[in-house]
């Protein structure tokens, strides 16, 4: 295994309110992640930082030995915690933007995860429902074949059903040597598929263990082991 | 992969240009037809009609700039910012594409303007902004104007095409200066009243602009005093047709219309290119989205 991702000494603020202090791990290259902590934890601005939408003034981030800009945004493919595409898009226009974009995008494996979720590629984003929506986001971000997949709440509006296919679609799409970081609240579902998970609390790392140690150590789910944490 | 970039801006706004440059062409059209109208049978209403599509072609320039400059603001700092920020390319190369983007469309809707005003001008021997050029190096190569003239009048027109070319890229830059300056007012301040920031620095900036040509023109005059020299009045920039500045003597003023050329391009051209460099490092080094 080689080291994908190395975060050191990451801090943050927003004005005078400290989002991130001092986080340091690293991530191997085929590993699935899962990054938990309440709400303001700061999962969103270490996500932001790594796949460069935040400034690193302080701490270094490497992707695959690079420092994040141009050579790692084309290494990462992310999706962020809400649909972003404007509603006047159809699903075809995405699916050319990202064919034009990424040379990694594969349309053809996105074409036929949209026609199992039963989504059609001339769909507007903008008559979608928020689950739908999100949805067509994850499965753009998926299909292409990138390093690290950086994916922050992406199964907030999508049903249990759905959430299954995603998964499963996401793990299909995924190459053994690839690396997913993944920001969510849904701990029970995610569980089965992490290797490892990083609790986060107030800015700071609790812990970065995998999720087979976190069972061994205290004979709990990851779901009892974030309750025993942040209750 | 800039090359990517532009092909995907021109993608999704191609149906808009061509919306809005047939917009004006149609306008263009109405305007010359109630302008034959007006003049041949002295019809105030087709007169009054006249000057009613000739402000909405120039409000056609001037929403091409606004919607281009939208394009930045709802592509880079809205929710859409998250991915098209992600794209595997220096920040900065979203805002090369939209500027050249958005000021080629601004130049090809003026031209489109030029011909307009130009064509409604026409006489018999010249035809409008084309028709000028063509005319004067005919003038100047056949040499039926006396010597030099054909020469310093090409000067006068070519500087004033460029300085009015200079102005028009410096307000577009304008526009995407105020957006940028204002999203990094806005994430360094932590202020969320995101269209007013947005609003106090655009008026600000267009402000500093109107001050800029205040400083021109007051430039010009004191420098004319220095030099004692009593050249007459300069020929206005707003004047699209040049077949205008064919018509004075160009012997008499072309030095003072080429002095005044320059002095907008310096003034204009080099604020123009501040703003865009100021521009380019919030992109690259401050943006946070």
């Amino acid at each position: 295994m080689t080291m994908l991702l190395e975060c050191k000494d990451l801090n943050h603020k927003y004005g005078k309110k400290t989002a991130l202090e001092d986080i340091s791990f690293c991530v191997e290259s085929g590993k699935i992640i899962g990054i938990f902590g309440p709400n303001g934890c700061g999962k969103t601005t270490l996500i932001k930082k790594i796949v460069g939408l935040l400034q690193n003034e302080n701490g270094s981030i490497l992707i695959d030995g690079e420092p994040v800009g141009e050579k790692t945004k084309a290494m990462v493919s992310y999706s962020p915690d809400r649909p972003a595409f404007k509603g006047d898009r159809k699903v075809s226009d995405l699916l050319d933007f990202y064919e034009l974009m990424y040379d990694d995008f594969d349309r053809v494996s996105a074409e036929s995860a949209f026609a199992e979720l039963g989504i059609k590629t001339d769909d507007h984003i903008g008559k979608m429902s928020k689950g739908t929506g999100e949805k067509v986001q994850i499965i753009l971000v998926m299909s292409r074949k990138a390093k690290l997949y950086v994916l922050d709440e992406p199964f907030s509006g999508i049903d249990p059903v759905a959430r299954e296919t995603v998964i499963k679609i996401m793990l299909k799409n995924m190459s053994e040597d690839a690396s997913l970081i993944l920001s969510t609240h849904h701990i029970q579902e995610t569980e089965q598929i992490l290797d490892e998970a990083i609790f986060l609390k107030d800015g700071k790392l609790i812990f970065h263990k995998s999720v087979e140690e976190l069972r061994e150590e205290s004979s709990h789910s990851l779901n009892e082991a974030y309750l025993e944490v942040f209750r | 992969m800039k090359n990517k970039l532009m092909k995907q801006e021109i993608r999704e706004t191609r149906k808009l240009i061509v919306y809005i440059l047939a917009y004006m062409a149609v306008l263009s059209a109405l305007t010359m037809l109630t302008a034959g109208v007006a003049e041949s049978r002295h019809s105030t209403t087709a007169s009054d009609l006249t000057v009613i599509f000739m402000l909405c072609s120039v409000m056609g320039v001037v929403v091409i700039a606004i919607v281009m400059a939208g394009r930045f603001y709802s592509l880079l700092f809205t929710d859409e910012g998250l991915i098209r920020l992600t794209l595997p390319v220096k920040n900065r190369a979203h805002l090369q594409t939209n500027v050249i983007l958005g000021i080629s469309v601004l130049y090809l809707a003026a031209i489109l303007l030029c011909a307009m005003f130009g064509i409604m001008e026409r006489d018999d021997t010249f035809f409008g902004l084309f028709g000028s050029y063509y005319e004067i190096y005919k003038e100047y190569y056949s040499g039926i104007m006396f010597e030099h003239v054909g020469l310093k009048a090409f000067l006068t027109a070519f500087g004033i095409t460029i300085s009015v070319a200079t102005v028009i890229a410096n307000y577009y830059i304008t526009f995407v200066f105020a957006l940028t300056l204002s999203r990094r007012i806005i994430s360094k301040r932590g202020i969320m009243q995101k269209q007013g920031v947005i609003f106090i620095v655009g008026i600000l900036l267009f402000n500093f602009q109107l001050l800029a040509l205040w400083a021109v023109t007051g430039l010009a005059d004191r420098i004319e005093r220095a030099l004692d020299v009593d050249l007459p009045g300069v020929v206005s920039v707003e004047s699209f047709s040049f077949i205008d500045m064919l018509r004075y003597d160009p012997e008499a003023y072309w030095l003072k219309d080429i002095f005044f050329s320059l002095l907008f391009i310096a003034v204009y051209g080099i604020t123009a290119i501040l703003m865009y460099r100021f521009s380019r490092n919030i992109m690259d080094r401050k943006l946070e989205v």
